[in-house]
């Protein structure tokens, strides 16, 4: 049964790749797809060398948001909580937009990466912290408590693109990064990008058993012999590490990591080693799907995948509150 | 401290300065030329199928009897009137890599303004289409640009034949009004509904068109932001006010509150020319020239009167 469900997402997920590559400002026929990608055009070359690197981009970056959805979802116990609005998608954006607009002795593709993690990772912590210091219990309050936190870092990051951004590129990158697009990575990029997406989800799937247990509630979890504090710290750190990673190549897209990981507990069940492999591949097919459609919504101009997940996301989150809210 | 009347007949005989035949005369293939932003662009054989964006380069190419090599435009460029029904390859949103390699462009020209460089440079090198970025800062520049794609688009006689005849118009404005004081003009290159207006920008290729027309702008040190306020026309004075645009630019200079105590405002002396010819850096600049010479030093051209 697990592995016809894997079986089943692993086609959706190759539909999902294969209407990435037809969609486009003058969407292909999947056959015009085929006899393109064999030609040796201006064209092909397009499809081979800048539409298939973008499509993978954006299938990881799914992958990222919907597994490190799942991990907050199972150490909060709850279907609401998610990346974006946990402060850790805002706090990578802002870390972001300080490597992108202070002068580092670091080259980017290892500043980026890295400064996103501290901005995602501090602002979780910071959320928690505030939670737990205001004597937080419900869901409700911890979210509440990441839409403030995300307000005040939304505000800092707006600041610090007015102040030092210049008038060449640097406003422009840093706003493409707060509506969410798909960067396009060269070959190369998408190598180092894809390494260590593998080993992040990797080390995701072996928190499963933990996340399992967790699921059966605090008490029973230290019973079975869970170190509680280490182990939300160490799946935080992690979930952290994944966004930021996301947030790099996709800048902050949101709701992907709330859809996504109740999708594939809706299909999967409620364990997690099952839950989470489906979850990095519905939110690979969601990505590559939305990104292709951002692309061939409104030619010759592309738009902000992040808008396109927000207008789908925000009904969903307001479904499931709904549901939740009736338990 | 140089006299105002030193710095402007300075600015124009830079204006009119040689423009250098780049690059040296190439006649086979490939080409190779050093682009805007110093980038190195190989150009294998003779384009035949052109995406010009933006105006500029698009009139330009036309200009020099290449409208039926180009295969794509810039949404906004709807001049000269038998390229406006080719594929747009962007708009306000963005432009698409995507397009233009589906239209198996050749070449594609472009200027940095609304990021195209910054959309598109990346995946036009990715997939091997030459892309060559020009800017235009001065009238100067603008006749070196014709010079430059009539060399990449294998028109070199054309090019060449452009620029002597822009070249013999602007000198003979220059010559019509020679001995007359500058006249001291508001030049309004846009406005919005929320009552912003803007002035021309010093030092660049509309503020060269005014000078070569024997104008000099009144905000001669603006720099970054070219926003002015009424206050600030009215403390400067001009004899004129030169509005880019229609009869809609000019009625709502004089509908602005306060704006009828200017006294060229209060005057009548509010004249409207087209953006089209003052603000697309391309070969119509030698008309827009003549027509604002003539507004401007109506007694120096008598036959027009």
């Amino acid at each position: 049964m697990t592995f016809v469900r894997i079986l089943c997402a692993a086609g959706l997920l190759g539909a999902a790749l294969g209407a990435g590559l037809c969609l486009g400002s003058e969407p292909l026929s999947p056959g015009d797809l085929v006899a393109a990608l064999g030609g040796d055009d201006v064209f092909a070359r397009l499809l081979r060398d800048w539409r298939l690197p973008r499509v993978l981009a954006a299938g990881l970056i799914g992958a990222l948001l919907g597994v490190s959805g799942t991990m907050f979802q199972g150490v909060f116990r709850n279907p609401l909580a998610e990346p974006f609005l946990l402060g850790s998608a805002p706090g990578a954006a802002l870390g972001a937009t300080v490597a992108i607009l202070l002068p580092l002795p670091l080259p980017p593709l290892v500043a980026l990466p890295a400064f996103a993690f501290c901005g995602a990772f501090g602002a979780t912590l910071l959320v928690l912290g505030l939670a737990r210091a205001l004597g937080v219990r419900e869901i409700a309050g911890l979210l509440l408590a990441g839409v403030a936190v995300s307000a005040f870092l939304a505000a800092t990051r707006s600041f610090l693109m007015l102040s030092l951004s210049d008038e060449t590129i640097g406003l422009q990158v840093v706003l493409s990064w707060t509506m969410g697009g798909v960067q396009t990575p060269f070959w190369s990029e998408l190598a180092g990008f894809a390494a260590l997406a593998a080993v992040g989800l990797a080390l995701a799937f072996g928190c499963a058993h933990g996340l399992d247990l967790l699921g059966l509630g605090e008490d029973a979890a230290v019973n079975m012999g869970l170190d509680l504090r280490r182990f939300t710290l160490g799946v935080l750190t992690l979930a952290s590490a994944l966004v930021a990673l996301a947030v790099t190549w996709g800048g902050t897209i949101g709701f992907i990591g709330l859809i996504v990981p109740y999708l594939a507990r809706l299909w999967g069940g409620a364990r997690h080693s099952i839950s989470m492999p489906l979850a990095a591949m519905i939110g690979a097919a969601t990505m590559m799907l939305l990104d292709g459609v951002a692309r061939a919504a409104l030619p010759p101009a592309e738009i902000p995948v992040g808008l396109l997940t927000a207008l789908l996301g925000a009904p969903f989150f307001l479904v499931i509150l709904a549901k939740w809210s009736r338990r | 401290m140089i006299s105002r009347r030193a710095v402007i007949s300075g600015g124009i005989a830079s204006v009119l300065g040689a423009v250098a035949p780049w690059p040296a005369r190439a006649s086979g293939w490939p080409r190779r030329i050093v682009d805007a932003l110093g980038r190195e662009v190989e150009i294998p054989r003779r384009p035949e199928r052109i995406v010009p964006v933006f105006s500029s380069n698009t009139e330009i190419v036309a200009a020099l009897g290449a409208a039926d090599r180009i295969v794509g435009i810039d949404g906004l460029t709807h001049w000269p009137p038998e390229i406006a029904d080719r594929p747009a390859i962007g708009n306000r949103l963005g432009f698409s890599a995507d397009r233009i390699a589906r239209l198996g462009a050749d070449l594609v020209i472009l200027t940095p303004a609304r990021h195209a460089a910054s959309l598109l440079l990346r995946p036009l090198a990715t997939i091997g289409v030459p892309a060559v970025v020009m800017t235009h800062a001065t009238v100067s520049e603008v006749l070196g640009n014709i010079v430059r794609i009539g060399a990449i688009i294998d028109a070199e006689p054309a090019a060449g034949a452009l620029v002597r005849d822009l070249r013999r118009r602007l000198d003979g404005v220059a010559t019509r009004r020679s001995g007359r004081s500058p006249m001291r003009t508001y030049f309004e290159t846009g406005a919005n509904a929320r009552g912003q207006s803007f002035s021309v920008r010093p030092g660049g290729y509309t503020d060269d068109m005014l000078r070569l027309a024997g104008g000099v702008s009144v905000f001669p040190e603006l720099s970054g932001l070219t926003q002015v306020g009424g206050e600030a026309v009215a403390r400067a004075e001009p004899e004129i006010v030169v509005v880019a645009g229609g009869p809609r630019e000019a009625a709502m200079i004089r509908a602005r509150p306060g704006w009828d105590t200017i006294p060229a405002v209060a005057r009548g002396r509010v004249i409207t020319v087209p953006r089209g010819l003052f603000l697309i850096p391309g070969p119509r600049i030698a008309e827009g020239v003549e027509l604002l010479a003539r507004a401007l030093h109506p007694s120096a051209f008598p036959e027009a009167a």
